[in-house]
């Protein structure tokens, strides 16, 4: 065998040098291989935290609000298979004017979103006056009709949201589902109207 | 020195194999460490959320569910009273278990609901679900509920109250009271050297009962009382005085004296005959002469007037005797008539119906208007087993004898006025009520009604 020497002219052999490029770029790839798998599944766990986020967000928000809810306006249907994309109740945290919280999924940018809303008697009622708002079901003076004003909002809640579903008369029956990338998740939960 | 230079590039390279090995393996575990945690957290996040399901479920179970038609307990029932399916609502706990697939594939919720008194529980919600692989993500939440049951446990254990804006005076007068409570919607006050002694267990003899007072308690130090007196200026909002200062109210229960349903008193008595004018009702009691006993045997009696026992006759009662006017018993010593005077204490005893259904089996002396028990209102001891119930002042004044009272008294105003003997009231809050709830149909109003809502402790702080 030749003896290797860091003073030898001699060299490499040709296949010395190709054994070792390979080599070389074996490990490299799977390093890099693996760097880019890191790289991914931090991205994903990140999606995940992010979705999760979001989530938590919108049902803790909407669990709090439908439990105190006063009464609802939405006739939420029995079985998922009829489920609606939206809910509107009577607030039941600020007692100050009688106003109602509707929160609805917007499929164009995959939001939930939440609006504040007044109903008014279209003649005697101003939509910018709080103490004229009225209950959504009441009966109009002669001539007149219940309108409706968007006293805040609508505001997004929560992203990365493709499916948002309501149904259950005794108990409201959550149903949401998220996606952010390739990361999908979906939230089922139920909430106690307390006063309905 | 060539000879040590040989296999250098073998250490070289077997180093950095090794030092590249390292840190794909420590990439590698990371990642799988990585993805476990999200997969975990996901569905935690899911368990978590269908455990607050199972609660909000059982929520619902307890303010709604009274029937045994679905399978389970009469949740609402059970949770704040006995009935056949849970006798003891003390101790009661049940457990209710939604099946697999429950909101969400591989979902399953177990949750149980474990009372540590009436009306006084926790809920354990433990959530399951199946992941790949036969793992498991697992949430527990607990919460705590309670229905508000001070004003009925106050009710419940009162066996002697005042409704409405009547006060209870205690004027140089002894009360002993066992078993049970006193309730009083006013200003309760105790004058000269009146005694008042409440015991919870009579067979303790320790002094354990309460006092609760809307208003003031005026000679507070003449009650002994060992567990609390809860009153507007004795202000004990603790748990024993149910959290409340002053103590919640209690609206008198509600008697049906004279209205046109069967159920009414008068209509009872009209069906067995026993439905007397006032004038009747004297030549009855004059009929048995002086020392004479007047027995009245029917569930219910009733005067459409007011009632006057004296002059030396002795009434008893085994059932219920209403009157739409005042009751006096004693108030007068003797009773001139047809020109003769009989004169002597007179005496009144009241016994339970001896007539069923055991339900109706009830006794008591009811009185629309005011109800007097005299000095001469006892030869003996008195007895009376039921209700004492008044819509007006309840007014005891120097009866000469133990007045002995198994049941419960209710009255808008009480008195007691100069006891020479000791007013002793056995609380049965059974027997209380089954004379009181006599006039109601059956079934259609519960002696007891507990609050219909639910409080979920830290309902608002959980989230």
């Amino acid at each position: 065998m030749r003896k290797f020497s860091f003073n030898s002219p001699s060299g490499f052999t040709l296949s010395e040098l190709l054994i070792s490029i390979v080599f070389v770029l074996l490990v490299l790839g799977a390093v890099y291989s693996s760097y880019v798998l890191h790289q991914r599944a931090s991205l994903e766990g990140e999606s995940a935290v992010e979705v999760l986020q979001n989530g938590r967000v919108i049902l803790e928000r909407m669990t709090r609000e439908v439990r105190q809810a006063k009464n609802m306006v939405t006739d939420l249907p029995e079985t998922e298979e009829s489920a609606t994309s939206s809910i509107e109740f009577e607030d039941g945290h600020d007692l100050s004017y009688i106003h109602y919280i509707r929160y609805f999924s917007d499929s164009t940018d995959k939001t939930v979103k939440r609006e504040v809303i007044g109903y008014y008697y279209s003649l005697s009622g101003s939509p910018n006056d709080t103490s004229t708002y009225v209950l959504w079901n009441a009966t109009p003076p002669p001539g007149e009709t219940v309108s409706t004003t968007s006293v805040e909002g609508p505001r997004i809640i929560g992203e990365y949201v493709t499916v948002l579903k309501f149904w259950g008369s005794r108990v409201v029956d959550v149903f949401i589902e998220l996606e952010k990338g390739s990361k999908k998740m979906d939230f089922s939960t139920k909430i106690l109207g307390r006063n309905l | 020195m060539n000879q040590k230079k040989n296999g250098a590039i073998v250490v070289i390279a077997l180093l950095s194999l090794g030092i590249l090995l390292v840190l794909g393996t420590y990439f590698l575990s990371f990642n799988i460490t990585e993805s476990k945690i999200v997969k975990s957290q996901e569905t935690g996040s899911s368990a978590y959320y269908i455990a607050e399901a199972g609660i909000n479920e059982v929520i619902w179970k307890l303010k709604n569910d009274d029937t045994v038609l679905d399978g389970d307990f009469p949740w609402k029932t059970c949770f704040a009273s006995a009935t056949a399916e849970c006798p003891d609502c003390n101790t009661f706990s049940a457990t209710f278990s939604t099946g697999t697939d429950y909101l969400m594939p591989g979902g399953s919720v177990v949750i149980s609901i474990n009372n540590f008194g009436c009306g006084n529980g926790e809920i354990i919600a433990t959530s399951t679900v199946e992941m790949a692989g036969g793992k498991k993500s697992q949430r527990v939440v607990k919460v705590g509920v309670f229905k508000a049951v001070n004003t009925v446990l106050d009710t419940e254990d009162s066996p002697f109250f005042t409704g409405g804006s009547g006060d209870i005076n205690i004027t140089n007068a002894n009360l002993k009271i066992q078993g049970g409570n006193l309730f009083c919607s006013n200003a309760l006050l105790f004058k000269d050297s009146s005694r008042a002694e409440l015991y919870d267990d009579p067979d303790t003899e320790t002094l354990e009962g309460k006092v609760f007072a809307r208003d003031d308690v005026v000679g507070q130090e003449q009650i002994s009382v060992c567990q609390a007196i809860c009153a507007k200026d004795i202000c004990n909002p603790s748990a024993e005085c149910g959290g409340q200062c002053p103590p919640g109210s209690i609206a008198m229960p509600s008697v049906d004296f004279d209205s046109a349903s069967v159920w009414s008193l008068k209509s009872r008595a009209q069906a067995l005959g026993s439905l007397y004018t006032s004038s009747q009702f004297d030549d009855l009691l004059w009929s048995v002469g002086s020392g004479g006993t007047l027995t009245l045997d029917n569930k219910v009696t009733y005067v459409t007037g007011p009632i006057n026992l004296k002059g030396n006759r002795r009434l008893i009662v085994n059932g219920i005797l209403a009157a739409e006017g005042t009751v006096s018993i004693g108030e007068s010593l003797c009773w001139t008539k047809e020109s003769q005077t009989d004169c002597g204490n007179s005496q009144i005893t009241i016994n339970e119906s001896l007539t069923g259904p055991e339900e109706e089996m009830a006794g008591g002396l009811f009185a629309k208007g005011k109800l007097d028990f005299g000095p001469y209102s006892s030869f003996t001891d008195i007895s009376v087993v039921g209700a004492i119930y008044a819509l007006d002042e309840i007014k005891l004044a120097s009866v000469p004898n133990l007045f002995n009272l198994t049941g419960g008294i209710l009255g808008r105003k009480i008195s007691f006025t100069g006891l020479l003997q000791w007013f002793n009231i056995n609380y049965d809050y059974y027997k209380m009520w089954k004379a009181i709830s006599l006039s109601s149909p059956p079934g259609g109003v519960l002696p007891v009604e507990f609050s219909p809502t639910v409080t979920v402790e830290h309902w608002e702080g959980t989230y």
